[in-house]
């Protein structure tokens, strides 16, 4: 399993856009991914969740990857999250 | 409503000025009643349930595609992220499972939906709130396609055609349409 806390910088935050292309990005990888924000645990690969979360400009989040490919999945996640998450 | 001789009069409130003669188009307002009953057939149900969400996506695209040519990619946003929404596992992965518990697709589509519409209105981000309303318009056009309760198109309405209502609400919705 490999993690990493990582700030979220796009300006509206995790809203539909954003998780979409983040549930986008990883649902691909075996491995599961997860968002651990404000002590609870939230699937990546659900819009839903990621939106649930409400993580907004500024937040810190901790990303976490367990499985086969995790440390692929892992660079991507953090590489978008990094980027802006397409905003 | 006044009888004579072969003719019938309907009184009401005039929401245009002026007298019109033409075919009237008569806009019901659907209530979405069902029976929670429980399901023994489970693989029908679930068939139900996925043609109802495959009619939905269809139907849904449609429009959105007619609002990003005639409007806008801004405002088609709003249905491709009803689409986004539907073919979530959290959404249509947990309606499927209440199915196979035993469930009537409607049921669970309800129970699922009010759970997010619960979860989103409670939030202090306009944006998330608004997610809550755009659950409810899934949850009302989902029921409506298992009850098969089918809404009148104001766009093939033909010209001239009067239109009828119970309340001045629908018309406000349809007129912003």
């Amino acid at each position: 399993m490999v993690s990493k806390i990582v700030k979220v910088t796009n300006e509206q935050g995790m809203h539909m856009r954003p998780a979409s292309i983040m549930s986008q990005t990883v649902t691909p990888f075996t491995s599961s991914v997860k968002v651990i924000f404000n002590g609870n645990t939230y699937d990546a690969k659900s819009v839903m969740m990621l939106m649930s979360a409400c993580i907004k400009c500024g937040a810190e989040i901790e990303l976490q990857c367990d499985g086969p490919d995790e440390n692929d999945a892992l660079d991507a996640a953090v590489k978008l999250i990094e980027s802006g998450l397409g905003d | 409503m006044l009888q004579e001789g072969r003719y019938t009069m309907y009184q009401g409130i005039a929401a245009s000025r002026g007298i019109g003669i033409g075919s009237i188009c008569v806009i019901v307002d659907h209530e979405l009643k069902y029976d929670p009953v429980k399901i023994t057939d489970i693989d029908a149900e679930k068939k139900r349930f996925q043609d109802a969400v495959a009619k939905f996506t269809e139907t849904t695209s449609v429009m959105a595609d007619d609002i990003r040519n005639r409007i806008g990619s801004k405002e088609a946003e709003i249905l491709e992220g009803h689409l986004v929404m539907i073919s979530d596992p959290t959404m249509s992965g947990e309606m499927e499972k209440m199915i196979v518990s035993g469930q009537c697709a409607e049921a669970s589509v309800e129970a699922v939906c009010d759970m997010f519409i619960g979860m989103f209105s409670k939030m202090d981000d306009d944006m998330m709130r608004q997610r809550a309303s755009d659950i409810s318009d899934i949850k009302i056009s989902l029921l409506k396609i298992l009850l098969g309760i089918h809404d009148i198109d104001i766009r093939t309405v033909a010209p001239g055609t009067i239109l009828v209502a119970k309340d001045s609400d629908t018309f406000h919705d349809f007129t912003n349409h």
